[in-house]
């Protein structure tokens, strides 16, 4: 029996990436999951990858159904979680996106948009989970901030501001839930081989790489991570970062 | 030049920085309490109104700063707005509006003081968060968040702009004693359980003054891309 047995877990921007790897995870260990992305033809086929082992999936992908900016997107996908999956008691805030830019050259579109999906829409998607969760008495939220939040970078004010903003929205959101035994944490990955990182540019990625004392993360090293917290392992642990970078920030 | 400069905070630091001989630059679309100021401080202050939601508002602002006293070496930005209210009541556009005034305007004043920055190659930053971005507050998850975001664009631009001799730092209050900025006074009950009896102090506007003008001066120009509480130790945890 799967340490997520009877559980029901929604993941945002899961169609790749870390995102995949935490859907896929958390059906191994036995629970069903809303698949969400706002490219559609990744989630679809993310679903159709994890159903293929037996697991219970369901799809909330593209615009407007897969988009965790637009509120009643959000209140739907919990919706479609309990009414196609059976309930609702995670929720994995992974959706994010980065627009680089100097901020001198960065204009208020790149700035909202990034701001929009990192911050915004874990706030909807936690909003929209809340009710649910407090009138269960239980539930398990974790969110992925970014390594990028707590030191920041050169290019990525908006990211960094979505980042950081995370943190202090895990610490807050865990006080205010705590009471109704609803964990909330936070795992910030490192530098993790994904399409985001791959945008780097080359003569960049081999400095960095190698400054990564375990080298370079898989998207899986950060699932099992998120994997822990959703357990029962970690119910009495609320409103905690835990940095996934192979020791690259100690 | 002071943003947001009607909060406490704000009106504390343009007072402590005037007497200090420097001049200062009050920006608030609340005009009322700067303009008072301005009027009591005299010579070597102005206040102005620019709506710095709006990006052009920056550049505005430092052309006015450039034009009445020809140099802008130190940016102070303070928070916009505080507001508490439970997770379940707060709307999205609760949400923008804390977003915009907590970090959108902090944005558009960099981008206004890039230019003369990068052009005299040297240059300070200090943003004011909070102590509710490190420990976190209940009640008020949207403006905790905010002041989070603060410390992420305090850290990106330490790095973006140390090149150009561009320090940028923050300052965390706890609740300040006239009580218009800083976390809820419910959470700082948690904290006094556990903490000295320091704790139960409040710090004032112009205790945090004092930190930003540290901060502003030569004895605290190696300081980069930092945070620090002035807090009387109230939240000791900052990992």
């Amino acid at each position: 029996m799967g340490r997520l047995e009877g559980r029901v877990a929604i993941v945002t921007g899961s169609g790749r990436g870390i995102g995949k790897s935490i859907a896929r995870l958390l059906a191994e260990e036995g629970a069903a999951v809303l698949v969400n992305d706002v490219d559609k033809e990744v989630a679809e086929s993310t679903a159709e990858e994890i159903s293929a082992s037996g697991a219970n999936v369901a799809v909330a992908a593209g615009f407007p159904d897969g988009d965790v900016t637009n509120e009643l997107s959000c209140r739907n996908m919990v919706e479609k979680a309990k009414r196609e999956l059976g309930g609702a008691h995670i929720l994995v805030n992974n959706a994010g996106t980065t627009q680089d830019k100097v901020i001198h050259k960065m204009d208020d579109r790149m700035w909202r948009t990034v701001l929009d999906i990192n911050l915004k829409g874990a706030f909807l998607m936690t909003k929209a989970v809340y009710d649910h969760f407090k009138m269960q008495r239980y539930g398990k939220i974790v969110n992925l901030p970014s390594i990028g939040g707590l030191g920041g970078n050169v290019g990525q004010t908006n990211y960094a501001a979505s980042k950081a903003a995370i943190v202090s929205f895990t610490k807050s959101t865990a006080i205010e839930f705590a009471p109704y035994n609803i964990c909330v944490n936070a795992v910030a990955p490192g530098i993790i081989n994904t399409r985001l990182t791959r945008a780097i540019p080359s003569e960049k990625w081999e400095t960095i790489t190698s400054a990564i004392p375990m080298g370079l993360g898989t998207p899986d090293h950060c699932a099992r991570v998120v994997l822990g917290l959703c357990s029962e392992d970690f119910d009495y642990v609320t409103g905690q970062l835990i940095v996934v970078s192979g020791g690259l920030i100690i | 030049m002071i943003v947001n400069a009607a909060g406490s905070i704000g009106l504390a630091t343009a007072r402590l920085f005037h007497k200090e001989k420097a001049n200062v630059v009050m920006n608030d679309t609340r005009i009322g309490p700067i303009r008072k100021l301005e009027e009591r401080l005299g010579r070597g202050a102005i206040a102005t109104d620019f709506d710095l939601a709006k990006q052009e508002a920056g550049v505005q602002l430092v052309k006015v700063a450039l034009e009445k006293f020809k140099s802008v070496d130190i940016l102070i930005c303070n928070e916009g707005m505080v507001e508490a209210k439970p997770t379940e009541k707060i709307t999205p556009e609760d949400w923008d509006k804390m977003t915009e005034q907590n970090l959108t305007v902090a944005f558009h004043a960099l981008q206004g003081i890039y230019v003369p920055f990068r052009s005299k190659q040297r240059g300070t930053v200090i943003l004011v968060s909070s102590l509710a971005a490190r420990s976190g507050c209940s009640g008020m998850i949207n403006y905790a968040s905010t002041m989070g975001g603060v410390l992420g664009i305090m850290k990106s631009i330490s790095k973006e702009w140390s090149r150009w001799g561009v320090t940028c730092s923050a300052v965390c209050p706890g609740p300040i004693a006239e009580g218009d900025q800083g976390m809820s006074s419910s959470l700082k009950g948690q904290f006094a359980q556990t903490q000295t009896e320091m704790a139960n102090r409040n710090v004032t506007a112009e205790e945090v003054a004092r930190v930003i003008l540290f901060l502003a001066s030569e004895d605290g120009r190696p300081i980069n891309g930092q945070a620090i509480n002035v807090d009387y130790g109230l939240h000791v945890y900052n990992f």
